[in-house]
């Protein structure tokens, strides 16, 4: 069963433009005299004028959290993830509506807020942990050990004022996560401190995943891809995508979204004698509208291929990759594809994804042929001729969301067990 | 899972009165550690520390005394000039400074507020107990005093005990009245910087339509017709109480006490209806 800790219901916020807050009590009765006297010259006006206008911060923004989760925040810049943030945090209230949680929630928008640079280290982390809604009592049970993650040591009772700013950094970081929030929302906080130190707040995170839900923002996708499975992308207020964390970072990269369904290799630019003998002409992914597969899913497809020669004995090779790395993998078809010239075929080919792990991947097809020693010869080569992502499968993975920084990029098959022997 | 696990929902802002007091007491132990924040940082790094929360009223009192007492010849109805006028500015300064400083919450608390959520009634409760704690070291001063004088001088003071019992309930409705005004003064001030300026201002000239400086019978005998009116404010009965109970002078009236519990009472309303209205949406404004 789905057990959501925190969701989100068609929420919107929106802010005036222009000066707000610099007004002052004339500007306000002047207003007032100018809605009774001039009330239809201002109507006017206001549509006009977008300074005075009204503009959404975020517009009708809906998502569910579930417990466990490490949920990736990405958008860029005046995207809405600070105000997200806000809102959950109940630092200020949605426009329309509504968002409930469960449990407590503890977030962390700027690292060692609350602090009084007058008081001991010691007693900011009572008054932190007050502020995020713990008890003296329960603070002083975990005191130790958020001395001891801090590596403040013997500075703890010296004002903070005195502190070096990562070890203000360190000591707030630690209150946060050890007060083991339900809900721990962090906004990009880790960037002050060395990279040492990031790491073992990140390590502390994914920990604090999977019992508690983590919902980080950043725009280190390498951290992002360490702590988080899943993501939710904005753009310009609006929540744009909401799944898996590679999709949502190729979005965010600006690369192309998930292509058509149907693709043609007619501009397909190929080298040498490549596409001279026999030339893949367009592909059908079958069954689906995004691409997305879930783990161990297949890949179905129409392969539309030319010969221009007599071929024989051809094959299909997939080649999975992924931006910025390697060939991860291969997909070799038996040698199916025979023809005379002139002919064109269409194959029904089904890519079964196996252990591939969630994420998102491109594909190369690769029309070749196995020579009687063993060499591969290629007939055609259409490097990136679609992209899908992988989704995770809890039924597959017994109910286990696949991490890729713990479980790798792959499942292979399964152990097995052999006998039991008592020793 | 938990089923007893606590929901929140947030919603827009909405109309009307929210004060969740099980909330606040949840975060009762902020309160205590607010309060402390406030006290310790308050004297931390001064040389005698919370020993300044009696030179002030003292050095008030002394100059109420000498221009009040002594040059301008305002009677005392009979009551020791000196304890006379420490008897009213002791509470009148627990009142104003709780006004005051509660009128600074939003301004004050900016940065917190701004990044963490906690219920923001909070803050200024806190306040209100550290500025009670000031009172108490000023008070326990007049206290002494007050036994030094009815030790050593032939005169003896008549307190009333049975009014004296009252002081708590006096000093709870002293703080509500402080943090009432101050709390709408500071949901105003977030639109209204111009509001600011005027509190110290207004505190002083409260100050001289309340009789801190003079007993409230001046009025009885010049403008007999607008002592209902000088009643109304709430702080007169106030200070008239404690001239009273432990002076035993003045013209204390337990009605217009009553009056100035409910005047109280709306005022305190008034100020958390305004702060309701702000707290939600104050990180926009600010």
């Amino acid at each position: 069963m789905r057990d959501v800790v925190l969701s989100c219901e068609n929420v919107s916020k929106q802010y005036r433009m222009g000066q707000i807050g610099l007004s002052t009590l004339r500007d306000d009765i002047d207003g007032l005299f100018a809605r009774f006297t001039r009330k239809d010259a201002r109507a006017g006006a206001e549509g006009q004028t977008p300074q005075n206008g009204k503009f959404y911060a975020l517009r009708d923004v809906s998502f569910e959290v579930e417990r466990g989760s490490a949920i990736a925040l990405i958008g860029r810049n005046g995207a809405g993830k600070s105000t997200l943030l806000k809102l959950i945090s109940r630092i200020t209230a949605p426009t329309e509506g509504r968002i409930t949680y469960k449990g407590r929630l503890a977030s962390l928008l700027e690292v060692g807020t609350g602090f009084n640079p007058h008081l001991t280290g010691r007693e900011n982390v009572y008054l932190n942990g007050a502020i995020m809604g713990l008890t003296r009592a329960e603070i002083s049970a975990r005191l130790g050990e958020i001395i001891e993650f801090s590596e403040i040591g013997g500075f703890i009772d010296t004002p903070v004022k005195r502190y070096s700013s990562g070890m203000f950094v360190k000591l707030g970081f630690a209150v946060a996560a050890h007060l083991e929030p339900d809900i721990l929302i962090c906004d990009e906080v880790l960037a002050v401190g060395d990279t040492r130190f990031q790491e073992k707040c990140i390590r502390k995170m994914s920990d604090l995943a999977g019992e508690h839900t983590v919902i980080y923002v950043s725009h280190n996708m390498h951290t992002l891809r360490q702590l988080c499975t899943r993501a939710l992308y904005l753009e310009e207020g609006r929540l744009a995508y909401a799944g898996e964390l590679e999709h949502a970072i190729s979005l965010y990269a600006g690369a192309s979204a998930l292509r058509d369904t149907h693709i043609d290799f007619a501009n397909v630019k190929h080298d040498g004698n490549l596409g001279k003998l026999a030339r893949m002409e367009y592909l059908d992914i079958n069954g689906v509208i995004s691409c997305e597969y879930p783990m161990g899913g297949n890949i179905s497809l129409s392969l539309g291929v030319h010969a221009l020669e007599d071929v024989k004995n051809l094959r299909v090779n997939s080649l999975i990759s992924r931006a910025g790395s390697g060939t991860l993998a291969s997909s070799l078809s038996a040698p199916v594809y025979t023809a005379q010239a002139g002919d064109r075929t269409e194959l029904e080919l089904s890519l079964p994804l196996g252990g591939l792990g969630p994420g998102e991947y491109d594909a190369a097809l690769w029309l070749c042929f196995t020579d009687p020693i063993g060499r591969m010869v290629s007939y055609d080569v259409v490097p990136n001729a679609f992209r899908f992502a992988v989704t995770q499968n809890l039924e597959l993975n017994e109910g286990m969301l696949w991490n890729e920084k713990r479980h790798g990029v792959f499942r292979l098959p399964d152990t097995e067990c052999g006998g039991k022997k008592r020793i | 899972m938990n089923t007893s696990e606590q929901i929140t929902v947030i919603k827009p802002r909405e109309k009307g009165l929210h004060i969740d007091l099980k909330e606040l007491w949840r975060f009762r132990d902020l309160i205590y550690l607010l309060a402390r924040r406030t006290f310790v940082a308050m004297y931390k790094q001064t040389i005698i520390g919370p020993a300044w929360a009696i030179i002030q009223p003292l050095l008030t009192t002394g100059i109420l005394t000498l221009v009040f007492g002594r040059f301008v010849g305002v009677p005392t109805d009979g009551a020791q000039p000196f304890l006379f006028y420490m008897c009213g500015s002791v509470p009148w300064s627990f009142f104003a400074r709780c006004l005051e400083k509660t009128a600074q919450t939003f301004t004050d608390n900016e940065k917190l507020f701004g990044k963490v959520y906690f219920p923001r009634l909070c803050a200024p409760i806190a306040t209100v107990l550290v500025t009670l704690i000031n009172f108490a070291i000023q008070f326990a001063f007049f206290l002494l005093f007050l036994i030094g004088t009815n030790i050593f001088s032939a005169e003896k003071i008549q307190v009333s005990w049975g009014l004296v019992a009252l002081t708590p309930l006096v000093l709870i409705e002293m703080g509500l009245l402080g943090l009432g005004v101050g709390i709408a003064v500071s949901a105003l001030t977030v639109r209204y910087k111009d509001l600011a300026l005027l509190v110290s201002f207004g505190v002083n000239l409260w100050m001289y339509i309340s009789p801190v400086a003079y007993p409230a019978s001046v009025l009885n005998s010049t403008y007999p017709a607008l002592k209902t009116v000088f009643m109304l404010n709430p702080m007169s009965p106030v200070i008239e109480f404690f001239r009273a109970a432990y002076l035993g002078t003045g013209t204390f009236n337990a009605g217009y006490l009553l009056l100035s519990a409910g005047v109280t009472c709306v005022i305190c309303f008034l100020g958390i209806l305004l702060f309701n209205r702000v707290e939600k949406t104050f990180a926009d404004v600010i």
